[in-house]
């Protein structure tokens, strides 16, 4: 099993896409790549290991040796995961969209994927920016070429607010590898070599250089997950972008995001994290009561949806920065679960405003009376939104509460508030777009809202992962579980050996 | 074997549930009812057949566990799909599936003319699976998997005729204060874990009878967030304001849940973790005071009323409330008998009132009734035993289970003389609703429009309401007080209470004479039969009364018509600042966050054009630089 197949299979795709001469022979191609990516990540999966928590399938290559740079890529428990949703997500929307979208579009989502399992796989952080940053690029072309009316403004703000988080990162990862040259004798962007760093920290100042290094990585990283402050590219991002986009923005793209602080943040600067965690906490739980209160007042869907991932972003800061195993499993958990949920919910969105060209709640009304399968699909991945137990969202927020209110009872209290708030905005879009009278939009048209058999099956296909995650989280646990007893244990003297290469 | 028939408990319903789910747009009523009925029947027969060996069996050996497979498993927490069916839950069990047995086949001719049956019915399957959760986990997390998902299934049902976007209101209402419970319950559930380290029921009754003082003011914070939990779904102060809504919903989901079965398990979780709550008097003091006030709130609101449901509604809330004194005095297995009575006369009355509302097409305003009596002679007669049983009409079962709560909030040692006279007061109030509900209803003079031609209901209607008024007879006999069985019926053993004896026990009681206690109980029946012949002659003999006295004291009838304007507070208090809160914050968001990202990068663009006119493009202006910027490095070096 090679990581590096995985990671360019998505290019090989395309390329091989070049000597097809028809159109549709084209697309065949394309979604044959994304199918036989998702199976290589399926054959990842099934030779893990998951009783360690070493490097597995680890390659390693010398790049730039001057600067100690490698092209270094391995898999563990806290990737693992998200490898899986990458290819999975991608492999939903091409199956929707393979013979509705142009070529260019399809592509762009393939190197997204590329780019998205790069940065999952990089054990080096040079390579990990790059495919950071590559993956920025086919998203801007995805909102800016095929998005909505204001589509050139989001596609810049997007681009923008992120490249200015990535000037942090490369800020950072400069200074640590001067931090290598400093301890270790050499330039090093091996994150093995960044985690046996031993970074002067002292209590009390932001100017101690584990502290600012801390917070520039943070920083990176906290705007795309998004934080708040930090978050306001996020709505109008989502809003613009096409559907298949904004389900990579929300399941994927802000992951990268949180898994920054898992595989970076967390075991790099443990002093700093644990001395400045509760500022990340109350961001956190500020977050989530400011993302649902602004939530519950949005007339537009997807601005709704997009503030409730925000909300939901700040359960899983609360969770990363309790430092115990329930909150770092719950972070986990509801990343993989929001990964599902909420691009499950954008697409929904997206299905019906391709039909009736609004997404704003007031044109709604109705709707459970003509488009009775849409309305049960949307209700379960509301349920799951609201952390209805035996559904997906349920088990990452139950975690990372019990989580917190181990650390301390009063951020529980707090946090709570967003399990009503949660409930709040979710029930009332629902009231306001799928009960009551039939709108005038769609009472009289010949228009068919409901679901066609291709969506059904995308949709229940995702239902079916929000039950299984809900009710047998222990087998998604099983992957993660080792990893992450790891990082909790071991996150102040954090280190990751290599496995030998399984056969 | 045993294993085959706990598990067939749960697979009846959710089988049920599943089979009308996938043809939910079949329109035959009976064939969908028909499968929901045998579901719940199959499940209260499978729970029967665990639960009669229990009779012979010695007390401490009345328990079953069965396991599934675990859900959370971490290093010291560990959560399965565990259940326990001990004397508690069976009760609570047969209740569950026996009530919903007979609301199940009430249903099939109450929903004869919905065009969506078997959704509804696959609903109805959903929330007994719920339910069945809710009550036989062994475990705190699994409870509030049931917890939640029963009020999923109320949602549902509340707005299951969703067209009219106000009863979508309520069912929102619903699920949103349900929440506002449900948070407290998982607070008090931390609290419990953190005290404890363990969910599991019987870990922690272990464990709470070797606690140390010191612990005792976090658990009684952890007991305080619990009752708000169960406060939400009992529908207590401050948060009782859905269930009155909840009346929007089918009546027979009215009785099943709003009535029977969800709304109490709040008291249900307290019972469950009695050996906890009385480690804490100064909460079960709490649990009392907000008992009694809601129980007489509900009542003063009940007796001005028009529509038959809301009075019910305000019934069931205020019933509720006696449940609460129960516990909150300690005595555990009498707030499980009113649980036990209530439910039968409650779902009997909520199913009267369909059929009535059934035969007047609709119809709810008492004030257009009348005279039902002869036109529904079934209806009338069983309704009237549920009238005799609530109102406390001597060995009717009501009369059992309400004496015994007033017995015990006088002599229990966490009761008190006002806490007693408080709810004799409530007994009395009671008697008064209830009389002119039935006044209005059945007795009287005929109000309704000439077109509207009441009828009895088929048997799928009355043969429910004969068996729930049998039972609603006879049920107080399962638990009959001490006083009574010794002085008048024989020796009768009380079942109720021996059977619960290690699970829920009651607290021991301060010791009063006979004479005493029948002087209680004198007063009440008393304070309830003088009620009841007011209500009587105000509403039957002297119907200009009611209109004189309302117009007399106006405030007071306004203040009770109105239910106290709290909706109309909690709107104003909560709901609109938090709207005009959220507004502003959406503003703020996008007007000054966001703008500061705007005032960054435009401060750039300035600063760039700024410099820009050093860049003119003029040749003689780039030589002057150079010359100016040599004069500077020499003049450094001569500095140096």
């Amino acid at each position: 099993m090679s990581l590096s197949l995985l990671i360019f299979f998505p290019l090989i795709g395309i390329f091989l896409s070049f000597f097809v001469p028809s159109l549709y022979g084209k697309r065949i191609v394309l979604f044959s790549t994304a199918v036989i990516e998702f199976l290589l990540s399926v054959k990842l999966l099934f030779a893990f290991n998951t009783q360690t928590a070493a490097l597995q399938f680890v390659e390693k290559q010398e790049w730039i040796s001057s600067f100690g740079i490698s092209y270094f890529l391995g898999v563990d428990g806290l990737s693992i995961g998200l490898v899986l949703l990458t290819s999975f997500l991608t492999l939903l929307i091409f199956i929707y969209s393979w013979k509705k979208r142009e070529l260019s579009f399809l592509s762009a989502f393939l190197i997204l994927e590329l780019a998205l399992m790069g940065s999952f796989l990089s054990i080096d952080a040079i390579l990990f920016y790059i495919f950071f940053e590559i993956s920025l690029l086919p998203m801007y072309f995805i909102v800016g070429l095929w998005g909505g009316e204001r589509k050139i403004y989001a596609s810049y703000k997007l681009l923008i607010y992120t490249l200015a988080g990535s000037l942090f990162m490369l800020l950072g990862i400069i200074y640590m590898m001067n931090l290598t040259k400093l301890e270790l004798g050499n330039f090093s962007s091996n994150l093995l070599d960044w985690y046996k760093l031993d970074i002067p920290f002292i209590a009390g100042t932001l100017f101690s250089t584990q502290s600012l290094l801390f917070f520039i990585f943070s920083i990176a990283f906290a705007i795309k997950i998004p934080l708040f402050p930090l978050h306001t590219w996020l709505p109008d991002a989502h809003v613009e972008a096409p559907t298949e986009g904004s389900m990579m923005l929300a399941g994927l793209m802000l992951k990268l995001g949180v898994y920054g602080f898992f595989r970076f943040v967390l075991p790099i600067f443990p002093e700093a994290s644990q001395y400045w965690g509760w500022l990340f906490i109350f961001i956190g739980v500020l977050g989530i009561i400011y993302a649902s209160l602004i939530a519950m007042v949005q007339t537009d869907i997807k601005k709704l949806i997009a503030y409730s991932s925000i909300a939901h972003m700040g359960y899983v800061i609360i969770g990363l920065f309790s430092f115990n195993i329930f909150g770092l499993t719950g972070a986990y958990y509801q990343m993989l679960a929001h990964g599902i949920t909420s691009s499950a919910l954008f697409f929904m969105v997206g299905l019906i405003y391709y039909k009736t060209k609004t997404r704003q709640i007031k044109d709604y009304g109705g709707l459970a009376s003509v488009a009775p399968y849409f309305s049960i699909l949307f209700f379960i991945f509301t349920c799951a939104s609201m952390a209805v137990p035996l559904t997906s969202g349920f088990v990452g927020e139950f975690l990372i509460l019990i989580g917190a209110f181990k650390l301390s009872p009063i951020i529980a209290y707090f946090a709570v508030l967003g399990v009503i708030l949660g409930a709040s905005y979710m029930l009332i879009l629902y009231k306001k777009v799928f009960f009551g009278k039939i709108s005038t939009l769609y009472k009289d048209t010949s228009l068919n809202l409901d679901l066609c058999l291709k969506e059904k099956y995308i949709l229940v296909i995702l239902a079916v992962v929000v039950f299984s995650m809900g009710i047998f989280p222990q087998i998604f646990l099983k992957y993660s579980n080792i990893s992450l007893q790891h990082l909790n244990k071991n996150y102040q003297n954090y280190n990751l050996s290599l496995e030998q290469e399984n056969k | 074997m045993q294993n085959l028939f706990f598990s067939l408990i749960f697979i009846f319903p959710l089988a049920g549930f599943f089979i009308n789910a996938i043809r939910w747009n079949s329109k035959k009523v009976q064939l969908s009812g028909f499968i929901a009925s045998g579901a719940a029947l199959g499940s209260f027969v499978s729970a029967l057949v665990l639960l009669l060996p229990f009779l012979s069996q010695d007390a401490s050996e009345r328990i079953i566990n069965i396991y599934f497979f675990n859900w959370l498993e971490f290093e010291f927490l560990s959560v399965p799909f565990g259940f326990v069916l001990d004397s508690l839950s069976g009760i609570m069990t047969l209740v569950i599936t026996g009530v919903g047995t007979l609301i199940h086949i009430f249903s099939i001719s109450y929903m004869s003319g919905d065009d969506r049956p078997a959704k509804y019915f696959s609903y109805l399957n959903f929330f007994l699976f719920n339910m069945l959760i809710l009550v036989l986990a062994d475990n705190l997390l699994l409870t509030f998997v049931g917890w939640e998902g029963v009020g999923l299934c109320s949602y549902l049902l509340i707005g299951f005729w969703f067209s009219d976007i106000q009863k979508a209101k309520a069912g929102m209402k619903a699920f949103i204060v349900n929440r506002i419970g449900d948070a407290g319950f998982l607070l008090g559930l931390f609290g419990l874990f953190s005290i404890f380290g363990s969910l599991n029921y019987a870990e922690i009754s272990v464990a709470a009878a070797n606690t140390s003082p010191e612990t005792w003011g976090v658990l009684s914070l952890a007991c305080l967030f619990l009752f708000i939990g169960a406060a939400g779904k009992s529908a207590q102060i401050p948060l009782f304001v859905w269930l009155p809504d909840a009346m929007a919903g089918p009546t027979p989901v009215s009785a099943l849940i709003h009535a029977a079965t969800m709304v109490t398990s709040g008291i249900y979780l307290i019972v469950r973790l009695s050996s906890v709550f009385i480690l804490v008097p100064n909460i079960l003091h709490i649990i009392a005071t907000v008992g009694v006030i809601t129980m007489l709130l509900a009542a003063s609101i009940a007796i001005t009323q028009k529509d038959i449901k809301k009075v019910l509604a305000y019934s069931t809330v205020s019933q509720l409330g006696y449940m609460f004194i129960a516990v909150g005095v300690g005595a555990f297995s009498v707030a499980m008998f009113h649980l036990i009575t209530h439910a039968f006369f409650k779902a009997l009355m909520f199913l009267g009132a369909g059929s009535v509302i059934h035969s007047m097409r609709g119809e709810q305003n008492m004030d257009k009734m009348g005279g039902l009596k002869k036109y529904m002679p079934i209806t009338y007669y069983t309704f009237l035993m549920g009238w005799l049983a609530i109102i406390g009409t001597p060995f009717f079962s009501g009369f059992f289970s309400k004496d015994e709560i007033l017995f015990y909030s006088f002599a229990s040692p966490l009761g008190h003389p006002l806490l007693w006279l408080l709810s004799v007061l409530g007994a009395g109030l009671t008697a008064f609703y209830m009389t002119r509900l039935m006044s209005l209803t059945f007795w009287g003079k005929e109000k309704f429009d000439s077109n509207v031609k009441p009828h009895e209901g088929d048997k799928f209607i009355t043969i429910p309401l004969i068996i729930l008024s049998i039972l609603s007879i006879f049920a107080g006999l399962i638990s009959v007080p001490h006083l009574i069985s010794k002085t008048m019926l024989g020796h009768i053993p009380n079942f109720l209470q021996n059977t619960l004896a290690l699970i829920a026990p009651n607290i021991q009681a301060i010791y009063m004479s006979p004479a005493q206690e029948f002087l209680l109980m004198f007063a009440s029946v008393f304070v309830a039969g003088l009620m009841a012949a007011l209500a009587f002659v105000f509403y039957i003999k002297k119907t200009s009364l009611p209109k004189i006295l309302s117009n007399k004291f106006k405030v007071i009838y306004n203040l009770s018509l109105s239910k106290y304007k709290i909706d109309e507070g909690y709107n104003k208090i909560i709901v609109l600042p938090l709207q005009y809160i959220s507004k502003s914050l959406s503003d703020m968001d996008k007007l000054f966050i966001d703008d500061i990202t705007f005032k960054l990068s435009n401060f750039v663009q300035k600063l760039g054009s700024g410099f820009c006119f050093l860049q003119n493009g003029k040749l003689q202006s780039y030589a002057f630089y150079f010359v100016l910027g040599l004069g500077v490095i020499v003049g450094c070096f001569f500095i140096t």
